[in-house]
């Protein structure tokens, strides 16, 4: 499939400091690539090298087929972006706001205006000052601005900050919708449950590196599972269940613990042969790794 | 074409901007001062041992439009120099303050087309100013009751003060690199008063026909004599500093990292 973005060994320095090191990214066209890191980790100075606002120390990057450091400007009519929070003129009306943009990416008329207005539910604010706006609304008013000219590839960073559920919801939803019409999207964030929700594919980025690439439909397999019991006798349980080929580890609450896959696909064999060993079962518990525990453990294992 | 786009944006950014209506009352307080003195010259009531009259004698001042014209240009020459700085300091160095300068850096615009419509709008606006300027002055001075005005009078006068004003339109690009390099206003407004502080020194002792922001002041008669010194070499300077400015400017938004 067609890459829209593609990056070789990408990497910034500053100073002794990699803020980017080495990024190999090749994103194909209509997939929603989810960037995800804690703050710092180098998510936005690889977008802002994306958009060519700052230089790679090395490496290059490609959007569309064109190296960004020699780009023309028609590459940029072809894309959206929102780096950082939005950071609207003060003393601009929503409306004089999108107007302005118009005029940069030579928009004839106000029709695109009206549907980015009226898709991100801007309609009530058209004439209030951004100065006015709340946080969520002025990402609202970013994102309008992003999607005014219908880009092929949106490069959005932390959209949904500020923003409140419901708000999420819908802007997810759009992105979703957008990336079915066939818009690439490359979009960052440091919470791995708003991604996985989003993304196709999501990569990890910490300390400036990739540490993590994975399909967001098998990100569930990643995920640490364990059945956690407990019995009036966890000695006697845990010999038992031995008996049947089925290993415990007893965990700090005292607690038993089943981590093998096949195991954990049957709790109800666990409770059958405890039950037939007449040992009073108490707590019959399945647990799945939560997702940003599972980011978390994977920042800290390639950290260690 | 692109240029025009540009420079229709640059338009919008300075809706509801107090700013604008902020530095055409400042601007205005020049004429209006002139206005003063005229009428306190013109009343005879004046200590002659106060600093207005002193300054007067130095600057041979007449109670005429011929005197009125060189108060005018000295407007432009001496605060001209600060209030076109503060221009050009909030047209660059907003797009930092404000936070809005990324959202001009990948665009289907050129990086200098963007800049040149900002030059434009800086070159338009201090034309504005001073022609808002000249037509106050013109009602202050019918209104002091001023006679005479002929065009042997308004030619050569008028030609003083639109090269003054050009003079200090060209000051404009170095304080807005500083505006674009310092990310907001500090850094140009911080060059601003360094330049109006060593005009003075500079002129003090004799050289100001060499130092670009001393230039306007003295061709506009702020010095007296000294704007005799003035050659085309201090012309040459100026266009020099005025296009390192531009350059510097071009070249920096251009190739810096934008952050």
């Amino acid at each position: 499939m067609e890459s829209v973005i593609k990056t070789s060994g990408l990497t910034k320095l500053y100073g002794e400091m990699a803020a980017v090191n080495q990024l190999n990214l090749d994103i194909p066209k209509g997939t929603i690539y989810g960037f995800l890191g804690l703050n710092g980790a180098g998510k936005t100075t690889t977008m802002r090298m994306l958009l060519g606002m700052i230089k790679p120390s090395d490496g290059s990057a490609s959007l569309f087929g064109q190296n960004v450091a020699k780009a023309k400007k028609g590459l940029w009519g072809k894309i959206g972006y929102m780096i950082e929070s939005t950071y609207a003129y003060p003393n601009l009306t929503v409306m004089e706001y999108l107007t302005l943009f118009t005029k940069y990416y030579g928009l004839k008329n106000k029709q695109p205006i009206e549907k980015v207005v009226d898709l991100l539910q801007l309609d009530k604010y058209r004439n209030v000052q951004s100065k006015h706006l709340s946080l969520g609304n002025l990402q609202r008013l970013g994102l309008a601005k992003a999607l005014m000219h219908s880009p092929e590839l949106l490069i959005l960073d932390e959209p949904v900050n500020g923003l409140d559920p419901s708000g999420i919801v819908e802007i997810r939803n759009l992105l979703k919708e957008l990336s079915r019409q066939g818009t690439t999207i490359l979009i960052s964030s440091h919470l791995l449950s708003e991604i996985s929700k989003l993304a196709h594919t999501i990569g990890i980025i910490h300390q400036g590196n990739l540490i993590k690439e994975l399909e967001a439909d098998l990100l569930h397999r990643q995920l640490k599972r364990k059945l956690i019991l407990d019995t009036k006798d966890n000695t006697k349980t845990a010999s038992l269940l031995n008996e049947h080929s089925i290993k415990t580890r007893i965990n700090s609450a005292s607690e038993l613990e089943i981590t093998e896959r096949l195991d954990l696909a049957s709790p109800d064999k666990v409770a059958k042969i405890i039950v037939d060993g007449h040992i009073g079962l108490t707590k019959l518990n399945p647990y799945e790794e939560e997702l940003e525990t599972f980011f978390l453990r994977t920042i800290e294992q390639k950290s260690a | 074409m692109t240029l025009l786009y540009s420079f229709r944006a640059e338009l919008i950014k300075l809706k509801h901007s107090p700013f604008v209506w902020v530095s055409f009352i400042a601007f205005a307080l020049g004429p209006i001062m002139g206005g003063i003195i005229l009428y306190v010259l013109g009343s005879g009531n004046m200590d002659p041992s106060s600093m207005l009259s002193q300054k007067a004698q130095m600057m041979d001042f007449k109670l005429n439009w011929d005197g009125f014209f060189i108060l005018l240009s000295q407007v432009v020459g001496v605060g001209g120099v600060m209030i076109f700085g503060f221009v050009a300091s909030w047209l660059f160095g907003r797009e930092y303050s404000d936070k809005t300068s990324k959202d001009l850096l990948a665009l289907p615009i050129s990086r200098s087309t963007i800049l040149n419509a900002k030059f434009l709008t800086y070159i338009l606006w201090c034309i504005a100013l001073v022609v808002s300027n000249l037509l106050l002055g013109l009602i202050i001075g019918k209104i002091m009751g001023l006679t005479g005005l002929t065009w042997e009078i308004l030619i050569p006068n008028l030609t003083i003060y639109i090269v003054t004003t050009l003079m200090v339109v060209a000051l404009g690009s170095p304080i807005s690199f500083f505006a674009l390099w310092g990310k907001g206003y500090m850094a140009p407004l911080g060059f601003l008063v360094l330049t109006l502080v060593f005009a003075q020194i500079v002129a003090a002792v004799g050289y100001g026909h060499l130092f670009p922001w001393a230039l306007p002041g003295l061709y506009s008669g702020t010095g007296g004599e000294a704007a005799s010194h003035i050659t085309s070499g201090s012309f040459i300077i100026l266009i020099l500093m005025a296009l390192t400015g531009y350059i510097a400017c071009q070249q920096w938004w251009r190739r810096a990292d934008q952050h």
